[in-house]
Formats: structure tokens, C-alpha cells, sequence
């Protein structure tokens, strides 16, 4: 397939995807109104009431929801000042409680989906019939429903779409502007770690791309410029540091049980879904439908193809495919303390991504037999 | 076999997200009914005070939403009050009882079978018997709840604590003098048909209804201004 004609079908099959999204969100977008934490950050950020830009770094999300003050309160010193900064935008648009304050959600996905695109071409052999199926498989995830139907829950939509821009900037071996490249993938690390924390892997997982090529092999000139890759991780822990007393104070991080126990119920969620995400939580309170058994048999094709390709690797060897596990691996390892659904876009990219690379590296095989 | 895996995703998306998106709809419903209906009240509110009793949207940010719902209005309410929110649907069994005695102001609410309030952000495990708050005095009944992984725990070990706290039963909130006696207006939504009420319950002994009912949650339309003030300055739901 010619270039011309893969971006052709790619672009039918993402038109698609929103006309298909649109069939059932028209109504909805046409009664929205804002609700539940979508309220504090409008209240903090939109022009109409006036706000303090600076305080969006220095205290975050510390007062958003403070309900009860003399009550004792779990800590949500979240920062994340480019989500602040995205509902400054839209308020400029309308200063209203309405269907406005989806735009950057909406413009977000849209987005993502085709740097996602993008980044599997780049990073696979580009097949079509495997990257539409992934693309399909990602972009109808449930865990996009949130960030699709309110306006606050962007705030891991807009980490997901900053981190695959770097991973996308970073310049290929040869390329020209390599340290503009590099500077330019920085920048969107920050953008990245400031929209949502567990965006925090999204600069290691920029290391390990830079560094490894796509066969898994190191490519050694690069090493020494890895050090830069800690500068957006230095920037936010002293932001942290200064502002917030620490870099740990988030109610995620507080469970009655304690670590081990925390571990042991994440860990097994996360495994139920590590590859193509769905929505765990619903089985955990009771609303189980059969349909989600759909979503667990997902996950086992997902094993099973890793393991077979993995088991065979042929000429090809295993460092393309490990070099994405541990891409998939580090993108998951953040979520144990939170391994909600709706923060498994990151994640997801590689769980699709490492189908990708199995798939291919299996029908090699089977085309040279 | 991953176009079989697209295949599979369609399935789940076309069987799934439209509920999903049905259920938004109603909270946006929900949240437009009880935003403007907070706008109206602290609009025409002659009370410094208001109480915001059983929040259905705002829940984490309800605080945020009263200050919102406030802004171009702000001159004459001067305290913003959240005493609960509130989960769950319309509960037949559930009761709300807002009572003026000599000095204070005594609010009762008892949660249906399928509904619980909401503390949200609070640490659940220090939710128990009488706090106060704001100056408000709460009476409050929990019980603790294990989630399904919790109670398998259980059964390998005792020393599992109950990871969530339920608050489910009565809640009684007393608003002490010193509030309540420069004038009061408590808004929401009752309990038993999620209709939304506001009572202005100034210093004069015949409080007066502000706002009229309406039902948010699907349920049978309730009728209009069944909000009753009593002899005795109470205020409560007729049968």
C-alpha cells in the first residue's frame, strides 16, 4: 500500500471512528451541563472568575475540594497546570456551563487517536490490517467513556496525547535538528507529567525509546544524552518539593490497608486488563454483565501472542517485542496504586502496540514455513 | 486474529457505551436542575445563610458549585454551608425532617435502602459518631463495608480492615443559634422523590417556600409545592 493510500484509509477509518462516537454522543452533548469536580477547576481557571495562573502551580488541586474543612481530609494536592491552562482556553470560548467545556476533550481524542497513528507506523512495520484493528481496539476502549462525557476527567487524555507528541519528536538515528528534536520532546514530557502524575512515565519511556532501536538492540551514541531525560522528572519533584512538602501527598496513595494490600488488589486488576483495558470496577461492585468476559478473553489473546511470539522468536529475535513489554511494563508499573481504567491510555498504546509487534513477528514466521 | 480483537471491542462499545452515555445524560439533567436551582435561591435569598442539604452533582467540588452558583449574587449570602451529599436513587423509605426549635435549627435525614451520603474527600475511617463542622453539629451513623476482594482477604486473614466506611441510616445535623438566628435558607433535594425544595427560614416565625419542586431522577413527577411548614415552624414533606 502506497503512502498516499494508507493515510487515505486511515483517515476514512478515524472519520469514521467519529461519526460512530457521534451517533450516540449528539444527544448528549446537547444536554450537558458540568457536574462533580468538573465545578472546582472551572471555578479556578476560567476567566470569568478571575483567576491566579501562578496558584495553579503552587497549590494545585489543594483547595478544589476542601467540603467540609474541619473534617478530616484525604490530600489532593494534584498539579496540573496545563489542564488548568485548557479550561482557561475554552472559558475565552463561552463563559457558560455548557457543551463548550467538552472542546478540548473532544479536539484531545480526536488528536491522540492520530498521533497513536502515527507512532504505530513509526514504530511497527505498518501493516495495515493490523494498525486499523488496533486502532478500532483503542479507540473504542472503555477508557475513553470519562474523558469523553466530562469535562475534568482530560486531565489523563491530555497526558497521553503530550507523551505520544514526544515520542514522536524524538529523533530518529541520522535525522536532522536532533537537539531541537530532543529540547521539543522535552517540553511535551513536562506538558505530559504537568496534566496528570502518572505521567511520570511517560520521560522513561521517552528514554528507553531513544535509546533502544526498534530491533531492541542499544544504540550506544545515545547513551550520554540520556541524562537529559531527568530533567522534566527533576523540574517536577522540585515543584513538588517546594510548593506541596512532598512529592507523595495524593489520596491515591492512602489506603486503610497499607502497600502490600494495596499491591495485591491492583496488581491482580491491572492483570485482567493489561493489554486492552475494560472497565474491572464493574465487577468488582457487583454490576458483572456476561459481555465482560468479552473484555478478559481479550487480555488472554493479548498473552497468548506475546507468549507464542515470544516463545518463537525466529530470526527476528525477542528485543522488539521485550523492547515494548518493558515500554508496557513501565506504563502499567505507576498504575498498581490507581489502576483505574480511565488511566490506562499510556499503557494501552503499548498493549497494542506489542500485539502489533507479535502479530508480525508470527506471521513472518508462518509466511517463511 | 487482531481484526477479531477490533471485532470484539466493537461488540462491547456497541452494547455498552450508549448505556453509559443515558446515564450522563440524566446526571446532566441532574446537575442543571440542581445548578440553576442554586442560582435562583441565592439570588433571591434575604437569609447570610445558606445550607446546602443533600447535594445530588457537586459532591468532591459541591463547595466550588455554591461559590459558582453564587458569584454574580454574593453580596447577601455570605456563608456557603454543604452539609451532605447524597448517592443512590429516590427512596421511599427515606425521610427528611427540617425542624426550628426556640433556639436551633434541627435537620433529619434518614437514607433509603439504596442510598448513602456522601462525604466526599473526607477520610471515611473518622467518620463516626458526633463531629462538628462549620459550626454545624452532626449525628452520624456508620457502618463498615468490605469490597469483594476484602472479604476474600478476610477469609485467609482476620487482621483485614473494612476498606470502606458506609454512611448509611440517620443523619442529624444541628445548626446551633449563633447561625440560624440572622436567617437561614436551607436548599436540596428531599430524599424520597430526589424533588428539589428551598426554604428560607428567616428569624420570623413563618418561614417561606422560595422555590418549587422538581423531580430529577426519573421518578413519577411529584406535585408542585408540597413543601409544608407547620404550626410549630417545622418543616416537612406531606405524606
Amino acid at each position: 500500500m502506497t503512502p498516499r493510500k494508507y493515510w487515505l484509509a486511515v483517515s476514512s477509518l478515524l472519520l469514521a471512528t467519529g461519526l460512530l462516537y457521534s451517533a450516540f454522543l449528539l444527544p448528549y452533548v446537547r444536554t450537558y451541563h458540568i457536574s462533580g469536580d468538573d465545578f472546582a477547576p472551572i471555578l479556578d481557571s476560567a476567566r470569568q472568575y478571575h483567576p491566579h495562573p501562578a496558584l495553579w502551580v503552587t497549590r494545585g488541586f489543594s483547595n478544589y475540594f476542601v467540603n467540609y474543612p474541619d473534617l478530616p481530609q484525604h490530600g489532593t494536592s494534584f498539579c496540573r497546570p496545563v489542564f488548568n491552562a485548557t479550561v482557561w482556553l475554552e472559558s475565552l470560548l463561552s463563559p457558560g456551563t455548557g457543551p463548550l467545556n467538552l472542546t478540548t476533550n473532544f479536539l484531545g481524542i480526536a488528536i491522540t487517536l492520530i498521533l497513536f497513528m502515527f507512532f504505530m507506523r513509526r514504530e511497527t512495520n505498518g501493516r495495515f490490517i493490523f494498525l486499523s484493528s488496533m486502532l478500532i481496539v483503542y479507540a473504542f476502549s472503555a477508557m475513553w467513556y470519562e474523558a469523553l462525557l466530562l469535562s475534568t476527567f482530560r486531565t489523563s487524555l491530555l497526558m497521553v496525547l503530550f507523551a505520544l507528541a514526544a515520542f514522536l519528536l524524538l529523533p530518529p538515528e541520522g535525522a536532522h535538528h536532533q537537539g531541537l528534536r530532543i529540547a521539543l520532546s522535552i517540553l511535551c514530557q513536562l506538558a505530559s507529567l504537568f496534566s496528570h502524575e502518572t505521567g511520570v512515565v511517560t520521560p522513561v519511556i521517552a528514554a528507553l525509546l531513544f535509546a533502544l532501536r526498534r530491533d531492541g538492540r542499544v544504540v550506544r551514541g545515545r547513551l550520554k544524552v540520556l541524562p537529559v531525560f531527568l530533567l522534566p522528572l527533576v523540574c517536577f519533584v522540585t515543584v513538588r518539593l517546594v510548593f506541596y512538602g512532598g512529592v507523595d501527598h495524593a489520596y491515591a496513595l492512602e489506603h486503610e490497608n497499607g502497600w502490600v494490600w494495596k499491591g495485591i488488589t491492583g496488581a491482580s486488576e491491572l492483570l485482567a486488563k493489561a493489554f486492552f483495558p475494560w472497565g474491572t470496577a464493574a465487577v468488582t461492585s457487583g454490576a458483572w454483565r456476561p459481555l465482560m468476559g468479552v473484555g478478559v478473553l481479550m487480555n488472554l489473546v493479548g498473552y497468548a501472542l506475546v507468549a507464542c511470539a515470544y516463545l518463537r522468536p525466529g530470526n527476528a529475535g525477542r528485543g522488539a517485542l521485550l523492547r515494548v513489554l518493558s515500554c508496557l511494563g513501565i506504563a502499567l508499573g505507576v498504575l498498581w496504586i490507581a489502576p483505574s481504567t480511565r488511566l490506562m491510555l499510556l499503557a494501552a498504546v503499548f498493549g497494542a502496540m506489542a500485539a502489533v509487534v507479535a502479530a508480525e513477528q508470527i506471521s513472518r514466521a508462518t509466511d517463511r514455513q | 486474529m487482531l481484526a477479531g480483537l477490533a471485532s470484539a471491542r466493537l461488540v462491547i462499545y456497541l452494547t455498552g457505551f450508549p448505556q453509559t452515555v443515558r446515564q450522563y445524560e440524566a446526571g446532566n439533567r441532574l446537575a442543571r436542575v440542581e445548578y440553576e436551582g442554586l442560582q435562583k435561591a441565592i439570588a433571591t435569598s434575604s437569609a447570610p445563610t445558606l445550607l446546602l442539604v443533600n447535594d445530588r452533582v457537586g459532591l468532591a467540588a459541591s463547595q466550588a458549585m455554591l461559590r459558582m452558583a453564587a458569584w454574580p449574587n454574593n453580596g447577601h449570602v455570605r456563608r456557603l454551608i454543604i452539609v451532605d451529599s447524597l448517592g443512590g436513587q429516590s427512596g421511599p423509605q427515606s425521610s427528611l425532617r427540617v425542624s426550628r426549635g426556640d433556639r436551633e435549627v434541627r435537620i433529619e435525614i434518614v437514607a433509603g435502602q439504596d442510598q448513602r451520603f456522601v462525604f466526599a474527600q473526607v477520610d471515611a475511617s473518622r467518620l463516626r459518631g458526633e463531629l462538628v463542622n462549620q459550626g454545624l453539629h452532626y449525628q452520624i451513623e456508620t457502618v463498615p463495608e468490605y469490597s469483594l476482594a476484602a472479604r476474600v482477604l478476610r477469609r485467609l486473614s482476620k487482621k483485614v480492615q473494612p476498606d470502606q466506611i458506609a454512611i448509611v441510616g440517620r443523619l442529624v445535623v444541628t445548626v446551633p443559634p449563633e447561625i440560624g438566628r440572622s436567617g437561614l435558607q436551607i436548599v436540596g433535594f428531599d430524599p424520597r422523590d430526589m424533588s428539589s425544595f428551598s426554604n428560607d427560614l428567616t428569624r420570623s416565625a413563618h418561614p417561606r417556600l422560595c422555590g418549587p419542586t422538581r423531580p430529577v431522577d426519573g421518578v413519577p413527577s411529584p406535585k408542585e409545592d408540597v413543601l409544608l411548614l407547620s404550626s410549630d415552624s417545622a418543616v416537612t414533606r406531606s405524606p
